[in-house]
C-alpha cells in the first residue's frame, strides 16, 4: 500500500469532467477558451504555492499552486475541527489521482487549469488580467462565483470539473468526516472476522505467484 | 481451473477451447457456470482485475478505483450523466446494491410487440429465475429491517398513500453495512464473484483478469479469434503481452457500452445498429434534511420502492427507490463554495435521499433515444446520450416527487442535486418551475447500463437473433448480457440479465453439443 501520507487516491468521477469534448460544447466561445488554455497565454506569472514535500509526479508546480488555490476556496476554512484543503493536501491528491489517470485525461486537466488560471481569459469577460492564484480570498471567490454562474456553458464545466475534483478529493478523506459527523466505514477486518464462516476462499482459485491484486504487499 | 491476471501471464498466449466468455459480470458468469459445469472447456476474459473481499478497504476513495469503468469516471461525452458500472471479476455484481426485480410483464410483451422479441418471453425466463434466485438466496426485505434513511422514503409514500412495497435483495447472512457499492467484506452479497465463478473454475473454467479484448476476428459467417490485450493490474497499463483465444463458440459479455464497444473495433457492425439506443434508467433524486439523526450510510442502500408512476402516460414514467449517501460523492455535488458546501455537508446525518429511476427507450415516436456508442482514440467507447425535451421533464417531474416525499415524511425542508430548497410542498412547483432541467444542469447518475446490440428477428433492425441470442451475422458468436435489451428493463437490471443469460446458456449448449 501507498505511505500513509500519500493515499491512493481514486479516480474520481470528477475527472470526466475535464474532457475536452466536454469543453467543448461551449461552441466557438468554449474552442476559443480551449486555445487560450491550450498555448498557456498568460499576462502574468502564476504565484506559486510552497512546493509539497513529495516530489510531484504529473503537475508542474504552476499547476499544482492552481489546484491549491481553487481547493482553498471551494473547500471549508480551516476550523477546530475542520482542516481546510491544504491540511489534506488536495493538489497533491491531485497529482497522485492524475499519476493513474489516462494520458488523454491529463492533458485535458492540464489545459483546464492553464485556461481557469489565464488572466487573459479572465480579460475576455472584463472580469480580471491577473491570475487567479495572484488575487486576494475574495476576488477568488468572485471569480469562482463567475464562472459557476456563467450563461457561457465552458465556464460552468470549468467550475463544476474543478471544483469536482477538489472537493471529492476532500470529502473522501477521512481526516474531514468527524467534522460532517460521519463516522468512517466499519473496520473491515472486524467484520471479517466476525463472518469468517461465511467467507469464499477465492484465494485458493488463483494462480499462485506475483501480487495478483496489484494493490501492493 | 484457476484465476490468473495479467501479472502473472509473461508471454504471448494462444489459446483453444470449446467456448470463450468476454466478461464475467451478471451475463458472462452465468453462462462459464452453466457450460463448465456440463464438461465443456471454457475460457473467460474479463478486463478488470481479480479483487478478493481479503482486499476492500469500504472506502469511496480507494473501491472506485478498483471496482468501476475508468476508475469511477466512466461519463457520457457531454458530462451530463455520471455512469458508474462495475470493472472487476464478477463484472458490476460486485458493487451493485443487490436490488432483485424480475422483468417486468409489460416490459416483455412491448419488446414482442414493438422490438419483434421471440424467443425470451415472461413465461420462458420464469424457471431461469427460479433457479437463479434460489442459488442466490433472493429474498423480500421484512420491515423491521429497513433503515431510517429508506425509512423515510416508506413514510411519505405512506402519507401520500401512494403505492410502497419491500425490495427483494440477493444477499446470505448480510450485516446491513451499508457499504455494498464498494465491494461486500464478508461475502454476503451473493454476487458473481463468490457464486458462479468460483463454481465455473471449479468444474474447469480458465479465467484470465485485466485482459482487455480489443476485437474478434471473423472470416465469413465464422468467428476466428479472439484478442486481447494484457494489463498490468498495478498501473493498468498494457504490459505488451497478449492472449489470442480460438474457441468454437464466442459468447460476448461485456454489457451495455463495452460489447457494442468490442463489436465496432472488429467492424462487426452489417445492421448499423450496434451502440445505437443504449439505455441508463438516468438516476435523479431529493435530499430531505430531517429533525433528527438519518446517517444515510447506515444500514443497506435499498429496502424500498414504489410503483406509483412506472404506468404513468403523460411523461417518462419512473421507478421510485430508496437511496444512500456518502461524503465523496455527494461532497462533490454541491455548487457552494466552501462555508456553504461545507454548511450542508454538516447536514448530512440528519440527511434522507429519495431516488427515482427515468424509464428510457418507450418512446415510439422516436427510434434513436437514448445513448450512442461510437469509439474515441485507443478504441474506448464514446458515449453520446441524446437528451430530450422528454427526458427534461422527467427529470424534473421524478425530482417533484422525489420532494413530495421527502417533505411528507417530515422533512424540514427538501433540496434537489442543484440546489433548489423547498419548506413545503405548496414551493415545489414554482421553485422548480424556474429552475433549469437541461443536461448539465442537474446531475444525474447512472448504474444501470443496457442495450446497443438489441436483439429481435429481423437483422435489418436488430444485432442479435432473439430465439437464440447469436449474433445475426455469425453462427458462432452469441450476445449474452444486458446490451441485448431493446429498451431499459424499467428495473435494476441484475435479475433480467441473470435470467436471460441462464436461457441463453442453453442455446450455447446446443450449439456447443
Amino acid at each position: 500500500m501507498a505511505a500513509p501520507s500519500t493515499p491512493k487516491p481514486s479516480a474520481s468521477a470528477s475527472l470526466g469532467l475535464f474532457s475536452r469534448r466536454a469543453l467543448l460544447r461551449g461552441g466557438v466561445g468554449g474552442a476559443v477558451l480551449l486555445g487560450l488554455g491550450g498555448v498557456g497565454l498568460a499576462l502574468q506569472s502564476t504565484r506559486r504555492a510552497a512546493a509539497p514535500a513529495e516530489a510531484l509526479r504529473v503537475l508542474t508546480l504552476d499547476e499544482y499552486s492552481v489546484i491549491a488555490a481553487v481547493a482553498a476556496r471551494v473547500c471549508p476554512q480551516p476550523g477546530p475541527d475542520v482542516p481546510g484543503a491544504d491540511a489534506i493536501g488536495v493538489a497533491l491528491l491531485a497529482d497522485r489521482l492524475l499519476d493513474h489517470a489516462a494520458p488523454e485525461s491529463v492533458a485535458d486537466v492540464k489545459t483546464v487549469i492553464a485556461l481557469f488560471e489565464n488572466g487573459l481569459t479572465g480579460a475576455l469577460f472584463f472580469e480580471r488580467v491577473r491570475p487567479f492564484t495572484a488575487l486576494g480570498p475574495d476576488d477568488q471567490d468572485a471569480v469562482l462565483l463567475a464562472w459557476r454562474n456563467s450563461s457561457v456553458a465552458l465556464r460552468r464545466t470549468v467550475f463544476r470539473a474543478l471544483a469536482a475534483l477538489s472537493t471529492s478529493l476532500y470529502y473522501g478523506d477521512a481526516r474531514v468526516w468527524p467534522g460532517i459527523g460521519y463516522p468512517g466505514p466499519p473496520s473491515p477486518s472486524a467484520l471479517r472476522d466476525a463472518y469468517a464462516a461465511q467467507l469464499v476462499d477465492l484465494a485458493a482459485l488463483r494462480e499462485p505467484g506475483g501480487d495478483p491484486e496489484g494493490e501492493g504487499a | 481451473m484457476t484465476i490468473r491476471t495479467g501479472a502473472q501471464v509473461d508471454r504471448d498466449l494462444e489459446l483453444e477451447c470449446d467456448v470463450c466468455v468476454v466478461g464475467s459480470g451478471a451475463g458472462g458468469a452465468v453462462v462459464a457456470q452453466r457450460l463448465a459445469t456440463a464438461g465443456k472447456r471454457v475460457i473467460i476474459l474479463e478486463d478488470g482485475g481479480f479483487h478478493t473481499s481479503a482486499r476492500f478497504d469500504l472506502t469511496e476513495r480507494t473501491m472506485f478505483q478498483r471496482l468501476y469503468q475508468e476508475g469511477g469516471a466512466r461519463a457520457t461525452a457531454d458530462q451530463s450523466m455520471a455512469i458508474l458500472q462495475g470493472r472487476a471479476v464478477g463484472g458490476t455484481t460486485v458493487v451493485n446494491w443487490t436490488t432483485c426485480f424480475r422483468t417486468p410483464e409489460r416490459v416483455m410483451q412491448h419488446w414482442a410487440e414493438h422490438h419483434g422479441v421471440e424467443g425470451p418471453t415472461h413465461d420462458a425466463l420464469v424457471p431461469h429465475w427460479e433457479r437463479i434466485e434460489t442459488r442466490l438466496n433472493v429474498q423480500q426485505m421484512r420491515l423491521d429491517q429497513v433503515n431510517v434513511n429508506n425509512m423515510m422514503t416508506w413514510r411519505g409514500l405512506e402519507a401520500l398513500g401512494w403505492h410502497k412495497d419491500l425490495l427483494f435483495r440477493n444477499v446470505k447472512n448480510c450485516a446491513h453495512t451499508g457499504y455494498c457499492g464498494v465491494g461486500c467484506v464478508i461475502d454476503a452479497k451473493q454476487s458473481m464473484l463468490v457464486t458462479f465463478i468460483p463454481e465455473a473454475v471449479a468444474a474447469g473454467a480458465d479465467v484470465y483478469a485485466n485482459a482487455w479484448v480489443e476485437r474478434i476476428t471473423f472470416d465469413g459467417r465464422h468467428c476466428t479469434g479472439i484478442v486481447a490485450k494484457l494489463r498490468s493490474p498495478i498501473t493498468d497499463r498494457f504490459t505488451g503481452h497478449t492472449i489470442t483465444v480460438r474457441p468454437r463458440f464466442t459468447v460476448l459479455s461485456g454489457g451495455a457500452i463495452n460489447t457494442p464497444a468490442i463489436l465496432l473495433r472488429s467492424e462487426l457492425d452489417p445492421s448499423g445498429h450496434t451502440g445505437k439506443r443504449t439505455f441508463f434508467h438516468p438516476a435523479i433524486g431529493a435530499v430531505g434534511v430531517h429533525a433528527d439523526h438519518v446517517n444515510p450510510f447506515v444500514g443497506s442502500p435499498q429496502y424500498v420502492y414504489s410503483d406509483q408512476f412506472v404506468d404513468r402516460e403523460d411523461g417518462m414514467p419512473f421507478l421510485i427507490e430508496g437511496a444512500p449517501m456518502f461524503p465523496m460523492s455527494i461532497g462533490s455535488l454541491s455548487t457552494g463554495l466552501g462555508a456553504e458546501r461545507q454548511a450542508s455537508m454538516e447536514l448530512l446525518p440528519y440527511s434522507s435521499l429519495t431516488g427515482a429511476l427515468l424509464h428510457d427507450g418507450f418512446d415510439l415516436a422516436d427510434p434513436d433515444e437514448g445513448a450512442t456508442i461510437t469509439l474515441q482514440s485507443g478504441g474506448r467507447p464514446k458515449i453520446d446520450y441524446k437528451w430530450t425535451e422528454r427526458l427534461s421533464n422527467g427529470v424534473r417531474d421524478a425530482t417533484r416527487a422525489s420532494l413530495q416525499i421527502q417533505l411528507a415524511a417530515g422533512a424540514r425542508q427538501a433540496y434537489t442535486s442543484h440546489g433548489v430548497y423547498v419548506r413545503s410542498p405548496d414551493e415545489i412547483d414554482r421553485l422548480l418551475a424556474a429552475a433549469r432541467w437541461g443536461p448539465g444542469d442537474v446531475p444525474i447518475f447512472v448504474a444501470h447500463c443496457m442495450g446497443g446490440c438489441a436483439m429481435g428477428t429481423d437483422p435489418t433492425r436488430s444485432v442479435v437473433d432473439s430465439r437464440t441470442l447469436k449474433h445475426h451475422a455469425l453462427d458462432d458468436l452469441f450476445v449474452i448480457d444486458g446490451s441485448v435489451f431493446p429498451t431499459s428493463c424499467t428495473v435494476n437490471p441484475q435479475i433480467s440479465i441473470y435470467g436471460l443469460a441462464s436461457w441463453g446458456a442453453d442455446h450455447v449448449l446446443e450449439a456447443v453439443g
